[in-house]
């Protein structure tokens, strides 16, 4: 075991860093004394490194559970920014080649990311416990007790896959969870005894804002006054990828600013190409889903705006804390129609499989052996778990009650007449900075947003790639010596 | 898929199998949309569009017939005059892919991908930086660029890169492709255009940007071929990708070793049909001299069909009316027979 300034000589070797981030310490001392944690620290905390760093000390292999491939790409790719090769994303997404590859090297890796799907193939399971790692990892553990049940029901194996692996230590990592879900974590992980290291949820420099608006042209109008006002660079948030390309179109258009779309629609190199631009403030606004934001490692961000609101506090509170990462002034604010709140009821609803569905299946299995769509495929996972058909309509009701009810107290937050942070911090069970005048307000003016003193803009990369002849775009990508 | 597209697979003397066009764009590798893939001439097009909608399809599909652009013929569709007038028209503002061959026979995605990332290796390289976010790519190729590099550091330069890669684009003789393609580039505090940048800029959409970069991209493959020196030659290597299936290449070399179709069968536990239908995919996909068409279809049985079928055009041969006379007559015989004088008569 080593002492703290034996840690903290690791922590130079390894990152380069002197100090550790509020309760990234905590956590790797905690691993070190073989105790499993369950670590809740804000988005942008550096949850990583404290595996990355565990990884490095014990020299074993740490396996990454991961929900977002995206989000595995992400994390993998800055894993070797930092100089570490030896990482990977062990996915569906990968080819046959790629994957024979990775199974043939698994030996060699030292942080091997995948999906709960992924680790529930029996074969790899074997390889992988047979290579005994020394920490697994549950990235985004609220998913055992949000997304599990429907999305992602092999999110609740994790459990009995952790015991059949030799119970290795376990961390489980989250950003946000109010103390209900993080019992049901552990409930579900069958560590009820895990240590719980926890910071601050509050981000007392970012200021939480609702603006309601009567319609939709209302809502562009506020909009476009916001971006006026506020501070570059931003995200806005959409549910929808048609809105979030429409409305980067129309800022596009009228502002003299520089904003992209950023979805899963567009090609990976695209991808890559909008969050790199961002990066480097060539383009100062993304439109995005929520698909863009888990692996951008951009500390600031000024503001972020959501067109539609998300369907739950935790993940609102996630997306928040994507602004102001450098402990600067930020912005965060939800611009809301009467009943927006429809759209994320009505996805709620038919994302889920209906009696009449769940019936059909129990009836005759074999009729859907090909149906490959999403609710099929969860009716087959509970099915082939033994849960009866009474079962599974019951808890599949509850769990629509309870995303329902989510939904719900998103709508009572931005209705909520009296201090925003307030109600965060009782959602969370968390201490929150208590009101003044740069905490919250229900009505976004641009005195408000004037009296906040955002700090200056980043400045924006005016290279206009565009003008340029494409020899001039080669030798700028060569450092050549002649 | 749009306007210009479905007419330029259209022809105004051939009337032509709407769903086979559709297949052929999602790259459905049936034998009959194989066969008259091959007899429209547009098997280059195998798998453009993979994921071309149904409905996506059907609706410029019904556009084409209500501004009378198409016409139908027995279930079939032909260009109208008008049709044939719109294709000319929108061929002098449209760009048309010249590299679809190329994609046939070899993997383009697998190139472009190398050819991305050594790019971005090597410009970071040349800046003296080793700390970046490398392009996402799939592990193999990923390995791939570790290994290139370590051997360009040693027998190339920065320089002779460089030049090479102006080189593929001087080649072009076209600076708007040119740029079109260096955007696609991405390197030290160079973060390249999205398709969706470039599509502003140059008032296209995105499917064509992101179309002709792949078309021009997979340019460079036969260029880099004829230069055994180029620094990019390692690019190419194990890229090529068999048009006929790996299942198929394998009964066609058992049928050159003499092997009967039973042997065949039976050995691979494939049923007789199947391995027929092997044939007849290698047969439409690899030039004459690569099939055994003397051990597999008699000079007898080829005079017989002959005299049945003189004088009418291939597309136009009936099995149904050949059944009348022969009787035992197996569909594979009358279909190799078919695509046999296909290629007789392109040759």
């Amino acid at each position: 075991m080593l002492n703290r300034a034996q840690l903290h000589a690791e922590l130079k070797r390894y990152t380069g860093f002197d100090e550790f981030r509020d309760g990234q310490e905590a956590a790797v001392t905690s691993l070190l004394a073989n105790q499993d944690t369950l670590a809740i620290l804000p988005t942008g905390a550096g949850k990583s490194l404290i595996y990355e760093l565990y990884g490095k000390i014990s020299n074993r292999l740490v396996i990454i559970i991961s929900p977002l491939l995206s989000l595995m790409q992400d994390q993998v790719s800055s894993l070797n920014y930092r100089g570490e090769r030896r990482a990977v994303a062990y996915t569906s997404l990968l080819m046959g080649q790629d994957k024979a590859y990775i199974e043939a090297h698994l030996n060699q890796y030292r942080f091997l990311f995948m999906s709960p799907e992924m680790l529930v193939n029996d074969a790899i399971f074997n390889r992988i416990k047979q290579l005994q790692p020394g920490l697994l990892v549950i990235d985004e553990a609220h998913c055992i007790s949000t997304w599990g049940p429907d999305f992602r029901p092999e999110y609740l194996l994790l459990g009995k896959l952790r015991e059949r692996l030799g119970s290795p230590l376990t961390l489980m990592l989250t950003a946000t969870a109010t103390p209900k879900i993080k019992l049901d974590i552990k409930a579900k992980m069958g560590l009820p005894d895990a240590t719980e290291v926890m910071t601050t949820i509050d981000r007392p420099n970012i200021f939480i804002g609702v603006q309601h608006v009567d319609s939709a042209k209302d809502k562009m109008n506020h909009l476009k006054q916001l971006i006026s006002n506020l501070t570059m660079p931003g995200i806005i948030y959409f549910s929808s990828k048609k809105v979030a390309n429409q409305v980067a179109e129309e800022l596009n258009n009228e502002l003299a600013i520089n904003v992209a779309a950023y979805h899963a629609d567009l090609s990976s190199d695209d991808r890559f190409k909008v969050q790199q631009q961002f990066m480097s403030n060539q383009i100062q606004l993304i439109c995005a889903t929520s698909a863009f934001g888990m692996g951008i490692d951009k500390n600031d961000i000024r503001f972020v705006i959501h067109y539609h609101m998300p369907s739950t506090l935790e993940d609102y509170w996630q997306e928040v804390g994507r602004a102001g990462r450098d402990g600067k002034q930020s912005v965060a604010i939800i611009l809301y129609q009467k009943n927006d709140e429809r759209i994320q009821l009505s996805l709620a609803e038919s994302s889920l499989p209906t009696n009449e569905e769940i019936h059909l299946y129990y009836q005759n299995p074999s009729r859907f052996a090909k149906v490959d769509d999403d609710k099929f495929r969860l009716v087959k996972f509970y099915a082939t778990h033994r849960v009866r058909e009474d079962q599974l309509v019951q808890l599949l009701q509850k769990r629509q009650q309870s995303r329902t009810q989510s939904i719900r107290e998103m709508v009572s937050y931005v209705n909520y007449a009296e201090c925003k942070r307030e109600l965060i911090g009782r959602h969370f069970k968390a201490t929150m900075k208590d009101h003044d005048e740069k905490c919250c307000s229900n009505e976004i003016t641009s005195e408000i947003i004037e009296s906040l003193n955002l700090p200056e803009p980043a400045i924006l990369d005016t290279t206009n790639p565009v003008k340029l002849d494409w020899k001039r775009v080669i030798s700028n990508l060569f450092l050549l010596k002649n | 898929m749009d306007e210009f597209r479905l007419l330029s697979l259209l022809s105004d003397k051939q009337p032509r199998r709407k769903r086979v066009v559709e297949n052929i764009l999602k790259g459905r590798r049936t034998v009959s949309t194989l066969f008259w893939g091959m007899r429209y001439g547009i098997l280059d097009w195998l798998g453009y569009e993979k994921k071309l909608q149904r409905d996506t399809y059907d609706s410029v599909f019904d556009q084409l017939i209500q501004e009378q652009l198409v016409e139908a013929v027995d279930q079939q569709f032909r260009l109208t005059e008008f049709g044939t007038a719109r294709l000319n028209q929108l061929a002098k503002t449209h760009y048309q892919p010249q590299n679809l061959a190329v994609g046939q026979f070899y993997d383009s995605q697998l190139f472009q991908e190398r050819l991305l990332l050594i790019i971005q290796v090597v410009s970071e390289y040349s800046f003296d930086n080793r700390q970046y976010y490398p392009q996402l790519a799939s592990q193999a190729n990923l390995q791939f660029a570790r290994e290139w590099f370590r051997w360009f550091k040693i027998n190339g330069t920065v320089d002779l890169f460089a030049k090479e890669i102006q080189d593929l684009l001087q080649n072009l003789n076209d600076d708007r492709l040119a740029l079109l393609v260096a955007f696609r580039f991405m390197g030290h505090g160079t973060m390249g255009l999205t398709t969706q940048q470039l599509a502003v800029e140059y008032n296209s959409d995105v499917d064509q940007i992101a179309a002709i970069q792949t078309d021009v991209m997979l340019g460079f493959i036969p260029r880099i071929k004829e230069n055994p020196e180029s620094l990019l030659s390692p690019l190419i290597a194990g890229i090529d990708s068999s048009r006929v299936s790996a299942s198929a290449t394998q009964t066609l070399a058992e049928v050159w070793q003499h092997h009967s179709f039973k042997q065949i069968s039976q050995q691979r536990r494939l049923k007789e049909s199947t391995v027929k239908e092997h044939i007849l995919e290698a047969a439409i996909l690899l030039p004459i001299d690569e099939i055994p068409y003397d051990a597999l279809i008699s000079q007898s049985l080829r005079k017989q069909l002959a005299s049945i079928l003189s004088g009418q055009e291939i597309d136009e041969w009936q099995f149904d009316q050949l059944t009348a006379k022969l009787p035992d007559l197996d569909f594979f015989y009358f279909r190799l027979y078919q695509i046999l004088r296909s290629k007789e008569h392109v040759k």
